[in-house]
């Protein structure tokens, strides 16, 4: 089974802030699903693994081939839909069949059937979901076996994202296939992902399989005394205000073993998130 | 590479309908008679070496450029794709004018033939040096910075060219060019001039492909 992606060591420098050294791994027939606050580096990583922005440093491989030569067997939507205004999705169907050697026509036509997009309307007459939807429509239509999605469900109500959903899970049913997906909405994350990666300031904090990381980590809520009987070793972050103290707990069942009288819940993506970034790291 | 030069021209289709319908009017006005066609065949010489302009708005709207860079063509077909789109719409000027001065000169007026063919190659040319300096400009500065930068130089040659024609004695040095060649019975070969100038116009993309590639290529998108 190939990987869909392998990032070893990529490192991207700007004046203010820096990306990396990210190693990341996704194996084929899998979505993984990165997530970071605004400006933690996930548009950027997916830049630099497409050569939008040349990386610094690194080696990013993808479908086990240099970016470079993959780059006709990727699919890409980013949080916009790029084409002009004044074309219809039959232009968009004309350009890039120039661009893509496997490009499909037939199955585009199936994909603006499915997403119910008429096929001579100007794009500027589409809604936001409705762009959204060509742009996948065009980023599955050159039969792609791998997906890079940034933002691709921003600002799209829940019967479309849930829509657009179920076409990942179809697409990843294929082994030889993978997503990497960033998104602020960690419940869509949470539905179909399969690994989670967390970038914060530009590094890799927390990565791994998804059931797993909402199985172990736990969020604890405690007393101030309590919190000072904890070893810190047993939490990742604290989150104090004037009424509670909050702790994320790495390891929720050791945890409870330890700490019998301390009641840890499970914990959702989107609280992670908040612990890491808000929180005090332990 | 076709597949984003069809994607300009798909772009421009609303431009380049109206331009088809200034073209009908301004040639019924030349035809009776309220401009020379000379000043139709420059006119449109010169909307046509602004549309490389028009294309980058459109890539900058759109945020194309990103996108662009994430398909499988390598920048520098990227860059050649731009060129070639400013080619094609030369070419079909040229074809415009050369119809036009063919047709004055089949229904007898020659002189006005000539002229057209002269102020046709002259804006053909003028048009191919404007994009040869300004489309790097663009890859380096982007559109709305590089026009301005653009105005700026293009105002300093001319600046130049005043003072080497009427100070420092440019002018009389081509009047007395004029009679050297008079003197020799040698005027025919200016009619070789305007074809010169157009190609020596021309061979300035080559140079100016190359440095927008290298440009280009080390572009943050």
């Amino acid at each position: 089974m190939t990987n869909s992606i392998e990032i070893r060591g990529l490192v991207k420098e700007y004046k203010d802030f820096t990306l990396g050294p990210i190693d990341l791994t996704l194996p084929g027939g899998a979505i993984l699903g990165l997530i970071g606050e605004n400006g933690a580096g996930k548009t950027t990583l997916m830049r630099c693994m497409l050569g939008v922005t040349v990386p610094g440093r690194g080696e990013v491989f993808l479908l086990d081939k240099p970016w470079e030569e993959a780059k006709a067997d990727v699919g890409v939507v980013m949080d916009d839909c790029f084409f002009y205004e004044q074309l219809r999705p039959k232009d968009v169907d004309s350009v890039l069949r120039r661009v893509y050697r496997t490009w499909d026509g037939g199955l585009f036509r199936e994909y603006l059937d499915k997403f119910g997009l008429p096929e001579k309307k100007l794009i500027k007459e589409f809604s936001r979901g409705m762009r959204m939807k060509l742009s996948l429509a065009s980023a599955l239509a050159h039969r792609p076996r791998l997906l890079l999605l940034d933002e691709a469900t921003a600002g799209l109500d829940p019967v479309v994202r849930d829509e657009i959903l179920d076409e990942f899970l179809g697409f990843v049913s294929d082994e030889d296939h993978g997503i990497l997906i960033s998104s602020h909405i960690t419940t869509d994350l949470e539905k179909v992902a399969d690994y989670i990666a967390y970038l914060h300031h530009g590094k890799i904090a927390l990565s791994g399989e998804k059931d797993r990381l909402l199985e172990t980590y736990g969020r604890l809520a405690c007393t101030r005394e309590d919190l000072a009987a904890i070893d810190r070793g047993d939490l990742v972050a604290v989150r104090r205000s004037q009424y509670t103290t909050e702790g994320l707990v790495r390891d929720r069942a050791a945890f409870a073993r330890k700490y019998p009288s301390l009641t840890v819940e499970p914990v959702s993506l989107d609280e992670i998130m908040v612990f890491m970034e808000k929180g005090e790291r332990l | 590479m076709t597949g984003l030069i069809l994607k300009d021209f798909l772009g421009l289709r609303k431009v380049l309908k109206s331009y088809l319908i200034v073209l009908v009017i301004y040639v019924a006005l030349t035809v009776f008679g309220v401009w020379s066609p000379s000043f139709t065949t420059a006119f449109f010489s010169m909307m046509a070496a602004m549309l490389p302009f028009t294309c980058f708005n459109m890539d900058y709207t759109a945020k194309w450029e990103p996108y662009g860079a994430a398909l499988p063509l390598s920048r520098n077909k990227t860059v050649a794709a731009r060129y070639c789109t400013l080619l094609i719409m030369q070419g079909a000027v040229a074809v415009l004018e050369l119809a036009t001065a063919g047709a004055l000169w089949l229904t007898g007026d020659r002189e006005e033939a000539l002229s057209c063919l002269l102020a046709g190659c002259l804006c053909l040319g003028m048009g191919a040096v404007l994009n040869a300096i300004i489309l790097p400009l663009i890859y380096r500065f982007g559109a709305e910075r590089a026009r301005i930068i653009f105005y700026a130089a293009f105002l300093g040659l001319i600046g130049l060219a005043v003072l080497w024609l009427v100070p420092l004695g440019g002018g009389e040095w081509l009047m007395s060019t004029l009679d050297w060649l008079e003197d020799r019975d040698m005027m025919g070969m200016l009619v070789a001039i305007p074809f010169l100038f157009v190609a020596g116009c021309f061979l300035l993309l080559i140079p100016s492909y190359f440095i927008s590639c290298a440009i280009y290529k080390k572009k943050e998108l």
